[in-house]
């Protein structure tokens, strides 16, 4: 495979524009292939909340999405599975991948950083409300996305167990994110949730439709794009195998909105394939 | 028959009823195949389904009961009601026996 790397400044590239730094270079690293083309470089870069964007761009033109992993530090799933997308390559479309959000979270295994909840700095119609909220928000509407996925981790099961929100897809209200959404669950149900966890088996969640300050909810408010949050549960479940289940909702997402991964479907996890 | 005797007899049948054969391979039984699978996915077999069952509406119950409570925490109820039905099933085994 004929394969070309190099280091440059973003500010070169005109990154600078779209990753909003502090007034700090963001370092780039490009790489081309027969994949396309796959750009690194760093959000809100020399501060604490310093963390990688990779943008895939697959060399057939197509819808582009934007991946969120890491919005909570002890969501260890999500930004595992953020990370997979991170790495795959797509025949079509424009991937602009954020795997750790909220770096700072993540270093402490928390779900909050210093201002609290970031997936509450979202609010509709207002600016968001955090340095590093406003940022995310900024990458979103620069990428103009056709889609957003915020992958997250959560402690139960749904509507088993009390307060508990996965396994679950929350779709926006936006067409055809409800259609999509039980499309994902079912291929998930599928292939990777095995017969004998029925209640791991993956559920609609609510509408998301503005009304609460999160990342997805403003994408449906002010965007009025299809998005989704995907969470996978940590209870009886280790956190690579719900990565793993994690990235083959996103996947299924991401390919019927237009952007198929080029190198085939996630790992089934063991006992996979036997519904 | 002495004392002694009656004594060694009683303490056999106590350790039979809470710790038999029949106990242990029960309480294996319920217990590891989930243990394993959930320290790492890629062990999960059908074997975990009886434990399964037991976690999820053991822990169904619980988060019912007290909401406040992390899950994890039910790790401990759930191996004490494992070791429970794993004392009933060999008090039932014998029984049939």
């Amino acid at each position: 495979m004929r394969r070309r790397t190099f280091l440059a400044n973003s500010a070169a590239l005109g990154g600078s524009t779209l990753l909003g730094t502090a007034g700090a270079t963001a370092t780039t690293a490009t790489t081309q292939a027969s994949g396309g083309t796959r750009t690194t470089e760093t959000l809100l870069a020399g501060t604490k909340y310093a963390t990688d964007v990779i943008t895939i761009d697959a060399p057939n033109d197509g819808p582009t999405a934007v991946v969120v992993g890491g919005m909570h530090g002890d969501e260890p799933s999500g930004y595992r599975a953020a990370s997979d997308v991170a790495s795959w390559e797509f025949d079509a479309g424009k991937l602009v991948v954020l795997p750790e959000a909220n770096r700072p979270a993540i270093e402490q295994e928390t779900r909050h950083n210093d201002d609290g909840d970031l997936n509450r700095k979202f609010p509709t119609g207002q600016a968001a409300e955090t340095k590093l909220a406003r940022a995310i928000w900024r990458l979103v509407e620069n990428a103009d996305p056709d889609v957003v996925l915020d992958l997250h981790s959560s402690k139960g099961v749904y509507r088993t167990h009390e307060s508990a929100v996965g396994q679950a897809v929350f779709p926006t209200v936006v067409d055809p994110a409800p259609t999509y959404a039980q499309v994902a669950i079912e291929t998930a149900n599928d292939t990777v949730v095995p017969w004998y966890m029925p209640y791991h088996r993956y559920e609609r969640g609510n509408f998301l439709d503005g009304s609460s300050p999160l990342l997805v909810h403003k994408v449906a408010g002010d965007l009025d794009r299809p998005g989704y949050i995907v969470e996978s549960t940590k209870f009886v479940l280790d956190p690579p195998t719900a990565a793993r289940w994690t990235s083959l909702v996103a996947e299924t997402l991401l390919a019927k909105h237009g952007i198929p991964r080029r190198d085939g479907r996630v790992e089934i996890t063991a006992g996979g394939g036997n519904r | 028959m002495s004392d002694a005797t009656a004594d060694r007899v009683d303490f056999r049948r106590l350790r039979t009823v809470f710790a038999g054969r029949v106990v242990v391979a029960v309480f294996a039984f319920l217990t590891i195949p989930l243990v394993v699978g959930s320290l790492d996915g890629r062990l999960l077999t059908p074997l975990a389904y009886p434990g399964y069952l037991v976690m999820m509406i053991g822990s169904s119950v619980g988060s019912y009961l007290f909401p406040n409570y992390a899950l994890w925490l039910f790790w401990a109820p759930f191996l004490l009601g494992c070791y429970a039905v794993a004392v009933v099933a060999g008090i039932g085994y014998r029984t049939v026996r």
